[in-house]
């Protein structure tokens, strides 16, 4: 009985010793967004959510949560987040961080202390998000209090249905870390793009209608020039050596990148010509494989690729899907994926960026080469062979059946 | 010689195990006069208004005819014992003859005795037997023809089940024997009887089965059974921590059991049962913490649904126990582990709430105990009261008032539901439920699963009578494990007997055990 | 029956216990450290590391052989002095053990989950609650490993399973490219083995024990030791080297649909496996002081080496890279678990007629 008073007591002298913070004291970070400040450091903006005062009454349900903009710069995010913590009142909470976006500037200036910050963040996991924005990453931050489609669940939702989709690289800090620490290998993160459409030309007939709609023709223009709504969209990847961005890739070379790298497993695609018409298809199958051979003191990548789809929808010009009609499409495929994997050879690799982790390959196949050439690895990579093989074939159809 | 020495012993009073402390007068000896033997009687029960002393000529011979009033059945009394005694013809009559006659030619009783002390009269009487004292013949007869009022067999309050038998243990010491009888119809079951209590006398059977029991075992009940020096034993729970191994540990090595098979099962697998009079709670030794988990109903069920059961139950203990504490580390501490959508709710619930997750927690699951123990100590006509304050007044005005938040009573009503799917753990349940809980507050996830860890090593310790508490999971052994995780269909479960100290780690050896095999 | 033994335990218990002890250094691997976890070599160096454990273990079965399987009486046969200075350092080696597991435990602890918390604070809680099970015995700590077993494997499939879409093959490298980075590792697997001591010492303690007990523990954690870090090689490729504890990055990493992180299963293994291990260190600590000064009950044995290994864990904390650095020599494990077996088989006093290795008192 003694020793169990002893444990008691010794508990309760140690309250205290390991500090806790009541959650609605924590300001839960959902969304940052990373920039240049003019003066030097960073600019971050946040998507806080923090919970109604409780002037509001008890009992309150989740949608009594408000998501608030936090706007805070510092010389380090250690000291950008103490200071957002003070002046918000509530020390934030790094736990629910879903997304993190880098402006364009500030990622080809060098990400290395945010990104070494988060992650060394035990709150924040590896598998958070991280994107690129073209332009300032708070102006997407800030368009998301507003705009629901905006919010971190929002730009989530967008981030990892590309990847899903094959559109742009799984963008998740582990694999920028990974790419970061790797040996002359090269990361990518989705690039996204948030601008207005381009306005139509004066004289068209959307233009006109559009002003007949709202009145005068000269005021509508002007409403319409005065705010434009902007929209996002996937403006390819961002291409990162170490922890700085040094390019960007387009869609189309993105779409390449997951092809080779089997990850567009449920990738949609839509082909058509004159001749066909137009068929859509999912893909269920894909098998990737990169060897290497030496051509004399060349290397030559190969890089093969087959495709399974399935074909949904078409609209043909002539005749039904017949077997004739599903070569031809999968002979469209091929061509289309082709083009991807070689433009993203020619925007990355071409250039010295090794986004597919060939400098593994070459060190475990030919580690001589490897050896002789790591220091200036961009270079070789950049003068060896790519031969690209794709074999598409829709081998299951839901159209057709008439 | 021999055979009145054996006569002489059936009718010998039980052995004392201990010797009682003498109440005064106690261990006197009857007298052949029955004036003395009266006058010693009305001494000693003095002022006593249940005493009843009846002073018969029985064919000459002066008898007497004592009993506690409201203890005898009067039907029987006149039946079987009044009407005989005084339509009894002798041709010689005398003490001697109507005590011969008494002990060898009459019935008067199924329960027939010999007594010699003023205190095996007065238990005897006590215990609803009659005394007949005859004049000239030093001791007395006493007759078990009990008729005092009691509760009758039925429904076991705390042990209820689906499919098994509706009959449980009364307050009667005799008739719960006669309930083991009936399921076990064999010689093997042996019912030793003996006395607790040095002033309360109460009658209390080691119940065992010949055979399977391990004879050390029995040898380590009686040595611990000796050290009771308790004035009143009123209940089994008295003589429990006699029989425990560590009565300080938070799981106890005694099982209690208010099922008459369950005490079959448990007595068949080689452990000690004690019935003690005045309770319907028998205790069995030695008890394993898995038996926790297993009911009778679980071996009426079809496999498949028991083990699903006994996986419900484990689930249960867990949650009742770890639910509370880890809610509140893992909101005080480690708010990153919970999804974003709970975290808002949690975040908007402890806005309006204005006290931490950890007294919040405390202060509800303390009134919950309250409004528990309420309950059971409540007079029944106002019991729906608590039902009223407990629901309305805790669940709904509390959180409305903003003083406790509602996914804290979420945990307390899941938590609460689920200590009573296992009833037998729920003191060290509630026990641990509240230090997990200031541990989780004070230190997060670390103290409660280092808490965890002392906990298990503590129950690990636990070797009830030299067998290991948490046996047959560890140290394991395969075959008894299948009614332990699962429950093996019964072909494969009457495949072998399993006995107690036949699991792995036991140290009590008794004859026929494994190691002669 | 009315008084109380040692009792002893089962083979099985010991292998369990000394693998959780085991997984608690694969736990605690830092990306800083030279033994890198997600390097490739550790692939090949974790087998060969096994076989260095397996030969290390033979000194100690040859000197059972003559001698019984109780070291430490073996010591004392050759001598007072002897035994009493190999018992001694024993002892301390022990409680350093116990100050290391700790140190490393609350060190992670104020790393990654309670950034802002006290240091003392988890070594004393920790200690405490290690030092109640030593106190406990054997029997009640290894028993306890038995169910810690079961909950690890099962944590770790979890883990595992939730981890296997991020595994990516081509994270793979030959191990043997880099043979210097081979042989170090294999080094320092080895000499890194403390728990080759704790086999010594509570061997004695084991029912039917023979060389397949440490044949089955040196296996079966090779084989886990090599499938966990596998997975974390293949799950998280060059990402490893960039966070201080690559497999609580793992389990962060690993999201299996409601479960969400890991993290937690990853927190609760490791504290169970160093509980497990500071209890088993302890108790070892404890039996040397016991054999010392045989008046000394068991609960005050235990509480004076929590005492000494949280002062050692916490206020020598200047000493502390100094004696890490003379520990991961390997020194001092060579010395007493192979050097001293192998001196004092040179006795012929030590060679006497084995009384069986039950004398260990509790």
């Amino acid at each position: 009985m003694r020793r169990i008073a002893a444990l008691c007591a010794i508990l309760v002298l140690l309250a205290g010793c390991v500090p806790s913070v009541r959650l609605n004291e924590r300001g839960v970070v959902q969304a940052i967004g990373i920039d240049l400040a003019e003066e030097g450091g960073y600019r971050a903006t946040m998507q806080v959510r923090e919970a109604v005062g409780a002037a509001a009454g008890a009992n309150q349900s989740p949608e009594d949560a408000k998501t608030v903009l936090v706007e805070e710069t510092g010389a380090t995010m250690t000291e950008l987040l103490a200071r957002a913590s003070a002046t918000q009142g509530r020390q934030l909470f790094l736990g629910s961080v879903r997304v993190i976006v880098f402006g364009q500037e500030a990622a080809r200036a060098g990400a290395e202390g945010p990104l070494g910050f988060f992650n060394s963040n035990h709150q924040i996991s590896p598998a958070t998000l991280v994107a690129v924005a073209e332009g300032e990453a708070g102006e997407l931050i800030r368009a998301g209090e507003k705009d629901p489609a905006l919010s971190a669940e929002g730009l989530a939702d967008v981030l990892e249905s590309a990847g899903k989709g094959g559109f742009s690289p799984p963008s998740r800090l582990k694999d920028l870390m990974g790419a970061a620490n790797a040996e002359n290998a090269a990361g990518a993160v989705t690039l996204l793009r948030y601008s207005a459409p381009d306005p139509p030309k004066s004289g068209s007939p959307s233009s006109e209608a559009s002003s007949e709609e709202s009145g005068t023709g000269s005021e509508a223009r002007q409403a319409a020039e005065k705010t434009p709504e902007k929209k996002l969209s996937l403006g390819g990847a961002a291409v990162f050596v170490g922890h700085r961005m040094e390019a960007s890739i387009s869609p189309a070379a993105a779409c390449g990148l997951e092809w080779t790298q089997n990850r567009a497993k449920a990738c949609v695609l839509s082909v058509g010509d004159g001749q066909l018409g137009e068929v859509a298809a999912v893909t269920h199958r894909q098998k990737a494989k990169i060897t290497v051979e030496m051509s004399g003191e060349v290397p030559v990548f190969d890089i093969r690729l087959e495709v399974r789809s399935t074909a949904l929808e078409s609209r043909l010009l002539s005749g039904g899907f017949d077997d004739r009609t599903r070569r031809y499409a999968s002979a469209l495929q091929e061509i289309k994926i082709r083009a991807e994997i070689e433009e993203m050879v020619a925007s990355s690799l071409r250039r010295g960026y090794d986004l597919l982790g060939l400098s593994r390959l070459m060190r475990q196949r030919y580690p001589a080469y490897y050896e002789a050439h790591r220091e200036n690895w961009g270079e070789a990579l950049a003068s060896c062979g790519y031969n690209v093989a794709v074999s598409c074939e829709i081998d299951r159809t839901g159209a057709g059946n008439r | 010689m021999g055979v009145i020495r054996y006569l002489k012993g059936l009718f010998a009073p039980p052995p004392a195990y201990a010797p009682p402390r003498p109440d005064e007068g106690a261990d006197k000896k009857l007298g052949s006069a029955l004036l003395d033997n009266l006058i010693g009687v009305r001494a000693m029960f003095t002022d006593s208004g249940d005493l009843i002393i009846h002073e018969v000529q029985v064919c000459g011979v002066p008898c007497a005819v004592l009993m506690c009033e409201g203890m005898v059945n009067t039907q029987t009394f006149s039946e079987m014992f009044a009407e005989p005694l005084t339509r009894l013809r002798l041709e010689k009559p005398g003490p001697d003859s109507v005590l011969d006659w008494v002990r060898h030619q009459s019935l008067l009783a199924p329960d027939q005795k010999e007594i010699h002390t003023f205190g095996e009269l007065f238990r005897f009487m006590m215990s609803g037997f009659v005394v007949l004292l005859i004049d000239g013949i030093a001791g007395g007869s006493v007759f078990g023809i009990q008729g005092f009022s009691g509760r009758s067999v039925g429904e076991p309050a705390g042990e209820t089940n689906v499919r098994g038998s509706r009959e449980g243990f009364s307050e009667m010491l005799r008739p719960n024997m006669s309930l083991l009888r009936r399921r076990f119809k064999s010689p093997d079951l042996i019912f030793e009887m003996t006395v607790f209590g040095d002033k309360s006398r109460t009658d209390c059977t080691l119940v065992y089965l010949r055979g399977a029991v391990s004879d050390e075992l029995l040898r380590e009940v009686k040595y611990r059974l000796s050290k009771v020096k308790i004035d009143v034993v009123l209940e089994s729970g008295y003589l429990q921590p006699f029989l425990d191994s560590k009565p300080l540990s938070l799981f106890s090595g005694v099982g209690v059991t208010e099922r008459p098979d369950t005490l079959c099962a448990k007595v068949a697998e080689g452990r000690v049962g004690l019935l003690v009079d005045g309770t319907p709670y028998a205790l069995i030794v030695p008890y394993l913490f898995a038996e926790n988990f297993q009911s009778l109903d679980d071996y009426s069920h079809r496999p498949y649904f028991a083990t699903f059961i006994r996986w419900l139950k484990y689930a249960a203990f867990a949650l009742s126990i770890l639910l509370p504490g880890l809610y509140v580390a893992v909101g005080s501490f480690h708010p990153e582990l919970l999804p974003a959508t709970i975290l808002t709710s949690l975040v908007v619930s402890e806005e309006t709430t204005p006290f931490p997750l950890m007294f919040e927690a405390l202060a509800v699951f303390f009134i919950y105990e309250i409004v528990r123990e309420a309950g059971l100590r409540m007079p029944q006509a106002v019991g729906h009261a608590v039902s009223i304050v407990g629901a309305l007044v805790i669940g709904d005005a509390a959180v409305n008032a903003g003083i406790i938040g509602a996914p804290m009573v979420i945990v307390v009503a899941v938590t609460a539901i689920s200590s009573f799917v296992v009833p037998s753990l729920y003191e060290p349940v509630t026990v641990l439920r509240f230090a997990f809980i200031l541990i989780g507050g004070l230190s997060g996830v670390f103290g409660v699963v280092l808490a965890l860890c002392a906990v298990i090593v503590n129950l690990c310790a636990v070797n009830p009578l030299g067998v290991p508490a948490t046996s047959p999971a560890t140290p394991f052994s395969l075959y008894p494990m299948r009614d332990v995780l699962f429950r093996w269909g019964w072909r494969t479960l009457a495949k072998e007997d399993l006995r107690v100290q036949d699991l792995a780690g036991s140290d009590i050896r008794g004859e026929g055990t494994a190691d002669d095999r | 029956m009315t008084g109380s033994r040692p009792r002893d335990i089962s083979p099985a218990q010991l292998v369990m216990l000394l693998l959780l002890c085991r997984l608690f250094v694969l736990f605690t691997y830092t990306s800083r450290s030279e033994n890198n976890l997600s390097g490739p070599a550790v692939l090949a160096a974790v087998p060969l590391a096994a076989a260095g454990a397996l030969l290390m273990l033979l000194p100690f079965f040859l000197l059972r052989r003559k001698a019984g399987s109780d070291m430490l009486t073996a010591f004392w046969r050759v001598g007072r002095p002897f035994g009493a200075a190999l018992t001694a350092a024993c002892g301390l080696f022990c409680v350093y053990m116990a100050a290391s597991t700790a140190g490393h435990f609350s060190f992670f602890l104020v790393s990654t989950v309670y950034q802002n918390a006290k240091q003392w604070v988890f070594v004393l809680l920790f200690l405490l609650a290690a030092a109640y099970a030593a106190a406990l015995g054997l029997e009640a700590f290894s028993r306890a490993g038995g169910f810690f077993f079961a909950a690890a494997m099962a944590a770790g499939a979890l883990l595992l399973f939730a981890l296997l879409p991020e595994v990516d093959l081509a994270n793979l490298a030959n191990p043997f490219l880099d043979p210097g980075a081979l042989a170090a590792g294999t080094l320092r697997g080895v000499a890194g083995n403390a728990d080759i001591l704790l086999f010594l010492l509570l061997f004695p303690r084991v029912r039917g024990g023979s060389g397949k007990t440490g044949f089955w523990w040196v296996a079966l954690t090779a084989a886990v030791w090599w499938v966990l870090c596998f997975f974390v090689l293949t799950a998280l490729g060059d990402y490893a080297g960039t966070r201080l504890f690559p497999l609580q990055t793992a389990a962060a990493v690993a999201n299996l649909s409601v479960f969400g992180r890991m993290d937690l299963v990853h927190i609760t293994v490791w504290i169970i496996t160093a509980f497990l291990r500071a209890a088993a260190w302890l108790y070892c600590g404890c039996t040397c002081l016991r054999r010392l000064f045989p008046k000394v009950r068991m609960g005050a044995a235990s509480a004076l080496c929590a005492l000494a290994a949280g002062i050692a864990a916490v206020a020598a904390a200047p000493l502390w890279e100094a004696a890490g650095s003379a520990w991961e020599s390997g020194v001092p494990l060579l010395l007493l678990a192979v050097a001293a077996p192998l001196v004092t088989l040179c006795f012929p006093r030590a060679k006497s007629p084995v009384e069986d290795g039950k004398e260990a008192a509790q």
